[in-house]
């Protein structure tokens, strides 16, 4: 029974519409390659023959109806044949089929159950391409048993392997078959005959670069349809690390990571294109092996009760987590990629994926390392000589300060009454010589030992990936210090055939030495820290007086620094991360996860001042314990649906899911003043006489509980089209009762060019080109979702609203919020567009992409009267927007066998702006309706007022301007300096960040070269905060910058900085600023040159115990170059910062 | 296998889609709107915040902004500390230069910030609502309900005194209707906000049952009849222009000498004795609260001060001897000024060596680790000098006996004569008094800044001091810049700061 195609000549067996399409594709090939040959014969279906004398034709029909096949040629390609005579019994077909067509010019391919007839050009053999089927069998290499779902490619096609391993494709003769997989290393095997091939594939150690993890399953890079970066934690820099996110500054475009604090372990400021919301946050959201962590905050925190004098303490929330345990991290930066994890996904997806065991021998790896810290140039405070010189001389000048003498500071005459007594003598200063420098004594060279082991190994149904890491650092500063251990073990479990079970298990501990720098508000003497101290107090002291005790300065609110070195200071922070992952694979293509998440972290602080420290405020001890834990669980199922049809050609990937997610956190602290002993410390607090026991308090912050639904469906085209479309539905408390569901959904689409055929010809230069483009919206929830309530409360427990009635103190409490039921997320809308490339065999690889990213409903404080009982409330209102340009490329500069050179090169830009403003917050007339987000607004200024003639020619601007005020610009010309002359003066946001990356091998040798910096970005002078003219000339003295001899003064008119005058015209200045201080910063620092040698085969011994090994020397911070004045251009530029450390390290990696 | 897997996924997305009240919103460490305000209990805690802004510790972030609201009351930053930069008694060693030299503009402060108190203007409206919730609060006796009403009654009048006194009449919220009116109102007249302010403290005076707590030490530091009479006293002597507003001071002052209060027979020791029958009203302390005035007079390295053991402090502020000077030997308010000092390293400093300043202990029982102690406010030679302020106003021409009585029992415990020079007109009469005020009231919250500007020497004192910047705009404060950008154009400047 034959139908006719009615388009052509062809006729097709049985035909369906489902075979109908694998026919048109054979059409194709006999239309463009219309030359084959048939080889192979190893079909098992057996006929018998039995013909005289018929046609071709009415054979094919015989055999037709004896098998499966379908029989597919053209009638006129069998008109010039003879007809057949025959005589088989239970043959294979092919077999029979072969002798049918011997002699007759006619050749066949088989394909899937069709047979396809077709013409033998023997002018053509040697250059057709002759495509035959070949079965085989794909087995682990390990212990022979078959594996699942490997694809497998060759020229032509590809297939994926079945339940038992097996697979069969069509070839040519010398075809090259690639065997992959994710979790499998590559195999490639080249076809010489026809037999039925058997390919081992070894379990890989790391995953295939080219497949990135993505939320809720993995997908190939070259698949890539929205904005997503990978990083393979192997290709950083892992010497000293202490944090993921450290590990990530600079090496991402887009990626903004900004380290302010030269803490050890210290808090990170990270951000995905840009900080846009001005209350809602602006961290990512960090997924940790498949885990999303509702609430990544730190727990540690800084103390409390008492007086302050601890400064701030700001650590890294993810230092609990050992950066050599990651495999790779996932940035997801557009919404179409981030949609998938909706409301809290507004500001990127950072998703950590953790090293797994793999199948085979068991490997053990040690890398240790040790490093030296040494200081970066400090701030320079005067010694004790040049300290009572200039003490003596800004004494003398705040005299006439103080009472307003003509002409520096009024307009009184100096009738010579109250003469300045000088503070020091001449004999005192002859003898004083540089006296005791501070900074020096409470500095030291740091120290980090940095210890790594894994063991990896398993067989075919257990594998575990465990590993141990012991970091200890003695940082700069004395008693500052970090020690920590982290111990994981990952289990990978076959149970029976189709079910795994999946537990990635962590614990870590990290022990503080919490020494507090940076700047807590307040001034040194009323918020002390220890550097704050060591700079203030006066180098003429040493820290011990004869009779042991510890020094007052002259200012006794200065505490003595030595003092801090006998306080209990310190931290301890836990954290257990485990999240339990059970996966049943239903069916080849239906996948079935169910995964908890269990964090817990918590923090417990002990804080003691002993009376021996003499801390003016502190005179009996002052002591705090606290404890504070943030815990994370959640449990999410989801299906994954994978299947190709024909042939490939379509390939559909949907996900369909659920979570629960919950998150805690609490807090108490315990405090206690009134020690009459230092014996006990923290461990007896019930000795203190305790009249702070009022300050004594506890709290649980608001629980976070979130319900989602999610799914996403990828659709790929004859992988050259690509789209994909996600969703999430997300139902969390942190809403307002009214709105207490948001969906966000997110779509993208790729064009893969290059396998597009007219690209054909230029693919040997562009061998990857791809076009994608998306557009989706996500959630920023992190906002209190209290705000939708009206709140009483009893304020915060270091300051409450107490009063004391005769001997009781009473508690108050006030409304502290006006309730706003509609409070809901802000939603983030980003469109992306972008360009990936390939060259010369991916010699230079990267991409280009545009981003325009918008947030809407900000939530933002109303603002109501200033006469009303509450002044704002909580609202979504006013929207910003970043958009910027992305650019990375990687090359491989030079490969040759003995030397190559690598290089990547990133750039991010981005620029925040208001698109609209609350309208309930009238704008300050200077400020634009679109300004940048961070504008900096100001009065511009023309230098200082030097000559009496410079107050002449300023009379009617600055009327009372007296020498050395700053000469203010009257920008309008109207004659007055007023609000209207304040302008905008730039933005705070660096315009760009960049990253530059070089790898030189020479032999065994290596060298790498890591550069990051920003540019464009407004800061404040770094050195005048440091300097304290007025205090140094106090009757009690102060230290200060040696920089303060810049100051302009009575003695010194070419001063650099404005005198301490008060300059009049800064009243009529609403904004409070001018750009005297300001300047647009540039800066590159060389973060790490890394210097490996990797030893030689021949060193490792014969019987290859150690499997390999490298020896290495990092230098970390070895400059920067930048335009900025100050300490450093990015860190801690406030009072006291902590001390920058240049550091080198030598260390070995070896595997056993 | 298949279907049961199905199954049990279908279930848990269905569950995760349904279970509603998972997602409550949860706080757990406030009140909310339907739990506060049930009983006395909180009624006392609805009341404490308000006694609170008058305590001797720093002060509290407030709790709906976040914002730092300093006390009236702490030694630095308070009232006092910020007026007294401005007059003739204090020696600012740490230097304000905005107050000090009258640099200051509308844009000097900010709302948000600690400012000179502008923000407390808040604390009316709260002290509004809370008279309403009172008003209606059901389940309370009348006792109870009219004690605690008035109280907040004295409260918000105190409040809107302050305030009229830092800045002119301002737009508070004074009618429970008005409280989330997003219209903001323009400011009353001066005429309708002491209006308003008399008012408040008249029902208070009516509604409390007690008159002063002397006696009654568990409740000592409530606010009570004799209180909110003070303050109406100080808010009629303040504002008098017509011999009526004479009157109505005279009244309230004859009632307030009516009220068991006594003149204590040591200067000394009306700061050191508890509870003791001059004083009028003061903020108690304790082991358990705060005091930084030790900090802010002793100098740094003062160890015996007036023949007491003291732990040196920051020496923040002192005495002008200008002002020390007008003492005459034999004052016996001397006592509680120091004039030099031992200092750790056993030397002396005075005056001819370098002392640019007294040190006015005023309180001379020296109290470790800035331990609370109770901080006199208001006192009864006090009343007794406006007494004599207020008679002789009334009066034709120079004094009459009476009302030199009254200057003359703050005179006698000074040990100080009144001349004969002042006795011989009214207004050689007003002038001694004012001079009596000063010394007898030395940085008593703020006594000095209201007394020079009643006198009208606030700013010419200034000038003479060699302040050029000093004028008539400095007798209230602006409002700060961004409350009146903010406010729309509604809330007006005070003259001058524009």
């Amino acid at each position: 029974m034959y139908k006719k195609c009615l388009t052509c000549d062809f006729y097709i067996a049985k035909l369906n519409w489902a075979k109908f399409f694998i026919v048109m594709k054979l059409i194709a090939i006999l239309t463009f390659a219309c030359i084959l040959q048939v080889s192979a014969d190893t079909f098992a279906q057996k006929v018998s023959l039995n013909v005289k004398n018929v046609s071709l034709k009415e054979v094919f029909k015989l055999l037709t109806d004896q098998s499966d096949y379908d029989f597919v040629f053209s009638t006129t390609m069998l008109s010039d044949n003879n007809n057949i005579t025959i005589s088989t019994k239970n043959e294979p077909i092919l077999s029979v089929l072969s002798k049918v067509l011997e002699g007759q010019n006619l050749s066949y391919v088989v394909k899937d159950k069709a047979i396809i007839v077709i013409k033998k050009e023997q002018t053509f053999a040697k250059t057709i391409f002759k495509l035959f089927p070949i079965k085989g069998k794909v087995v682990d290499s390990e212990n022979g048993s078959p594996l699942l779902a490997i694809t497998v490619k060759s020229k032509t096609s590809s297939t994926q392997t079945d339940k038992d391993g097996n697979f069969s494709i069509n070839v040519e003769d010398g075809d090259v078959l690639t065997f992959s997989s994710i979790g499998f290393e590559t195999n490639q095997v080249t076809v010489t005959g026809s037999e039925f091939i058997t390919v081992m594939l070894k379990t890989s150690n790391t995953l295939l670069d080219n497949v990135v993890v993505v939320g809720y399953g993995s997908q190939k890079k070259e698949n890539l349809s929205s904005s997503v970066v990978s990083i393979k934690t192997k290709d950083l820099n892992m010497v000293n690390a202490v944090s993921v996110d450290n590990l990530l500054q600079g090496r991402v475009a887009g990626l903004n990571v900004s380290t302010y604090t030269a803490q050890p372990g210290g808090g990170i400021a990270v951000n995905i294109r840009g900080s846009i919301s001005p209350l809602g946050g602006s961290n990512p959201l960090y997924v940790l092996d498949g885990v999303p962590l509702t609430n990544n905050s730190s727990t540690d925190f800084t103390p409390s009760g008492g007086t302050a004098m601890r400064g701030f303490v700001d650590r890294n929330p993810l230092n609990n987590i050992n950066p050599n345990d990651i495999e790779s991290i996932t940035v997801l930066k557009d919404a179409s990629a981030t949609a998938i994890y909706g409301s809290a996904a507004a500001n990127g997806v950072i998703l950590i994926t953790t090293k797994k065991g793999v199948d085979g021998k068991v490997q053990v790896s040690y890398n240790a390392s040790h490093a030296i810290q040494n200081m970066a140039p400090y701030i320079e405070q005067f010694d004790a000589e040049q300290f009572m010189i200039n003490a003596n001389r800004f004494g003398a000048e705040r005299r006439l300060f103080d009472n307003n003498y003509a002409p520096f500071y009024g307009t009184v005459q100096d009738n010579g009454l109250n003469p300045h007594v000088p503070q020091f003598s001449a004999q005192d200063i002859s003898a004083a010589g540089r006296g005791f420098n501070w900074i020096d004594h409470i500095t030291r060279t740091g120290s980090i030992a940095d210890h790594n082991i894994s063991i990896n190994g398993g067989n075919k149904n257990t594998k575990v990936f465990s590993s141990l890491n012991y970091f200890d650092q003695n940082a700069l500063l004395e008693n500052s210090g970090m020690r920590r251990i982290v111990g994981r073990v990952n289990l990978n479990q076959q149970i029976g055939k189709i079910v795994t079970f999946d537990l990635a298990l962590s614990y870590s501990q990290i022990n503080n030495d919490n020494v507090a720098t940076g700047n807590q508000g307040g001034t040194q003497t009323n918020s002390p820290t220890l550097l704050r101290s060591a700079m203030a107090f006066a180098p003429t002291f040493t820290p011990y007086n004869d009779r042991g005790e510890l020094n007052f300065s002259y200012d006794r609110r200065i505490n003595n620094p030595e003092g801090y070195s006998l306080m209990t200071n310190t931290s301890q922070n836990k954290r257990l991360f485990a999240a339990p992952k059970l996966e049943v694979r239903i069916s080849p293509a239906l996948k079935a996860s169910v995964i908890g998440g269990i964090d817990q972290t918590s923090t417990t602080a002990e804080f003691f001042v002993p009376r021996r420290a003499n801390f003016d405020q502190a005179p009996t001890g002052n002591a705090e314990v606290g404890y504070a834990a943030v815990n994370n669980y959640s449990t999410e199922a989801f299906l994954n649906y994978d299947k190709s049809f024909r042939d490939g050609r379509h390939k559909i990937s949907a996900l369909l899911g659920g979570g629960y997610y919950s998150a805690t956190g609490n807090y108490f602290g315990s405090v206690a003043v009134g020690f009459p002993t230092d014996q006990f410390g923290t461990a007896n607090l019930a000795i203190a006489s305790n009249r702070l026991l009022g300050q004594s308090n506890s709290s649980v912050n608001q629980p976070i509980r979130k319900l989602s639904q999610f799914t996403r469906l990828n659709y790929t085209f004859a992988n050259k089209y690509i789209v994909d479309v996600t969703a999430r539905r997300d139902g969390s408390s942190q809403f307002g009762e009214n709105n207490r569901y948001g969906i966000f959904p997110g779509a993208s689409f790729a064009w893969k060019i290059n396998n597009e055929t007219f690209f054909d010809n230029i693919k040997e230069t562009v061998n990857e080109l791809k076009f994608r483009t998306s557009y989706g919206s996500s959630g920023n929830d992190n906002i209190r979702g209290n705000q939708s309530m009206s709140l009483y409360g009893p304020g915060f427990a270091t300051a409450p609203w107490n009063f004391l009635f005769g001997n009781e103190i009473n508690t108050g409490v006030l409304q502290t919020q006006l309730g706003n039921p509609n409070i809901s997320w802000e939603t983030n809308v980003t469109f992306n567009i972008g360009l990936d490339f390939g060259l010369f065999n991916n010699r230079i690889t990267g991409s280009v992409e545009y981003f325009n990213r918008t947030a809407n409903d900000l939530l933002d404080f109303g603002i109501l009267n200033i006469n009303s009982p509450v002044s704002r409330i909580g609202l979504n209102i006013g929207s910003t927007r970043s958009q910027g340009f992305e650019f990375a490329i990687n090359t491989q500069n030079i490969t040759t066998k003995n030397f190559s050179w690598a290089s990547n090169i990133n750039l991010g830009t981005f620029k925040a702006t208001w698109v609209s403003r609350n309208p309930d917050v009238p704008l300050l007339s200077y400020v634009g309706e679109k300004d940048a987000i961070n504008s900096v607004y100001g009065w511009k200024t023309n230098g200082i007022l030097r000559t009496p003639q410079d107050l002449l020619a300023v009379s009617t601007t600055q009327p009372n301007a007296v020498l050395g005020n700053l000469r203010y610009v009257d920008n309008n010309n109207d004659g007055q300096l007023d609000v209207k002359d304040v302008v905008n003066l730039g933005d705070f946001n660096p315009k760009g960040t960049f990253g530059i990356n070089n790898i030189f091998r020479y032999k065994n040798l290596d060298l790498a070269v890591f550069i990051y910096g920003n540019y464009g970005g407004l800061g404040w002078d770094g050195w005048q905060a440091f300097n304290r003219p007025f205090d140094l000339g106090a009757p009690t003295p102060l230290n200060s910058s040696v920089r303060t001899v810049d100051v302009f003064t009575s003695f010194n008119t070419d001063g650099i900085y404005p005198s301490y005058a008060l300059n009049v015209a800064d009243g009529a200045n609403p904004s409070g600023g001018n750009d005297f201080t300001m300047q647009s910063i540039y800066f590159a620092r060389l973060k790490n040159v890394t210097l490996g040698y990797t030893l030689p085969n021949k060193f490792l011994g014969a019987k290859k115990v150690l499997q390999s090994a490298k020896l290495f020397v990092d230098f970390g911070n070895l400059g920067v170059i930048t335009n900025f004045n100050g300490l450093d251009p990015e860190m801690e530029r406030n009072n006291g910062p902590y001390p920058i450390a240049r550091t080198i390290s030598f260390g070995f990696n070896t595997k056993f | 296998m298949k279907t049961k897997f199905v199954y049990v996924l279908t279930l848990f997305f269905t569950l995760t889609a349904c279970k509603k009240d998972l997602l409550v919103t949860e706080v757990k460490d406030q009140f909310t709107e339907n739990n506060f305000l049930k009983t006395e209990a909180d009624i006392k805690s609805a009341l404490t915040p308000f006694y609170s802004l008058f305590g001797t510790d720093w002060g509290a972030a407030d709790v709906a902004t976040g914002n730092y609201i300093g006390s009236f009351n702490v030694a630095l930053g308070g009232i006092d500390f910020i007026t007294s930069k401005m007059t003739d008694d204090m020696f600012d060693v740490w230097k304000d230069p905005d107050l000090g030299s009258f640099a200051f503009g509308a844009a000097t402060f900010n709302s948000n910030t600690q400012s000179v108190f502008f923000s407390r203007i808040q604390f009316v409206a709260r002290a509004t609502q809370l008279i309403d919730r009172l008003e209606k609060i059901e389940g309370v006796s009348d006792a109870v309900k009219n004690q605690y009403l008035g109280e907040m009654y004295c409260m918000r009048g105190w409040l809107l005194w302050i305030l009229y006194d830092l800045y002119g009449p301002l737009n508070p919220i004074l009618d429970a209707s008005q409280l989330s009116n997003k219209e903001m109102q323009p400011r009353m007249t001066a005429e309708a906000y002491l209006a308003a302010t008399e008012a408040d403290l008249i029902k208070a005076i009516g509604l409390m049952p007690t008159v002063r707590y002397n006696g009654n030490l568990n409740n000592w530091g409530r606010v009570s009849k004799s209180t909110a009479s003070m303050i109406l006293l100080k808010l009629y002597v303040n504002t008098a222009k017509t011999p009526a507003d004479w009157e109505k001071a005279k009244v309230i002052g004859t009632n307030l000498m009516g009220m068991g209060f006594s003149i204590n027979n040591s200067y000394r020791n009306v700061f050191l004795e508890p509870a003791n029958n001059e004083i009028i009203y003061a903020v108690p302390g304790n082991a358990g609260t705060f005091n930084w005035w030790f900090k802010l007079v002793l100098p740094s390295d003062a160890v015996i001060v007036n023949t007491i053991t003291v732990r040196p402090g920051w020496g923040g502020m002192g005495m002008n001897w200008a002002f020390f000077d007008k003492y005459t030997p034999g004052d016996r308010r001397l006592e509680t000024i120091a004039s030099s000092y031992r200092r750790d390293n056993g030397g002396i400093r005075n005056r001819s060596n370098g002392l640019q300043y007294a040190i006015p202990m005023k309180y001379m029982r020296f109290v470790p680790t800035d331990q609370g102690f109770d901080w006199v406010m208001f006192r009864y030679a006090d009343v007794l000098l406006y007494m004599a302020e207020i008679t002789n106003e009334l009066g034709s021409g120079a004094p009459n006996n009476t009302t030199i009585d009254y200057l003359k029992q703050v005179t006698d415990r000074a040990n100080v004569t009144i001349p004969a020079s002042a006795l011989l007109s009214k207004q050689a009469f007003k002038d001694y008094v004012f001079e009596e005020r000063a010394k007898e009231l030395y940085f008593e919250n703020g006594n000095r800044r209201q007394d020079m500007i009643r006198q009208g020497t606030f700013i010419s004192n200034a000038i003479a001091r060699g302040k050029p910047l000093a004028t008539a705009k400095n007798l209230v404060f602006p409002i700060p810049a961004n409350v009146i950008e903010t406010s729309k154009g509604v809330l007006t400047q005070n003259n001058g700061y524009n």
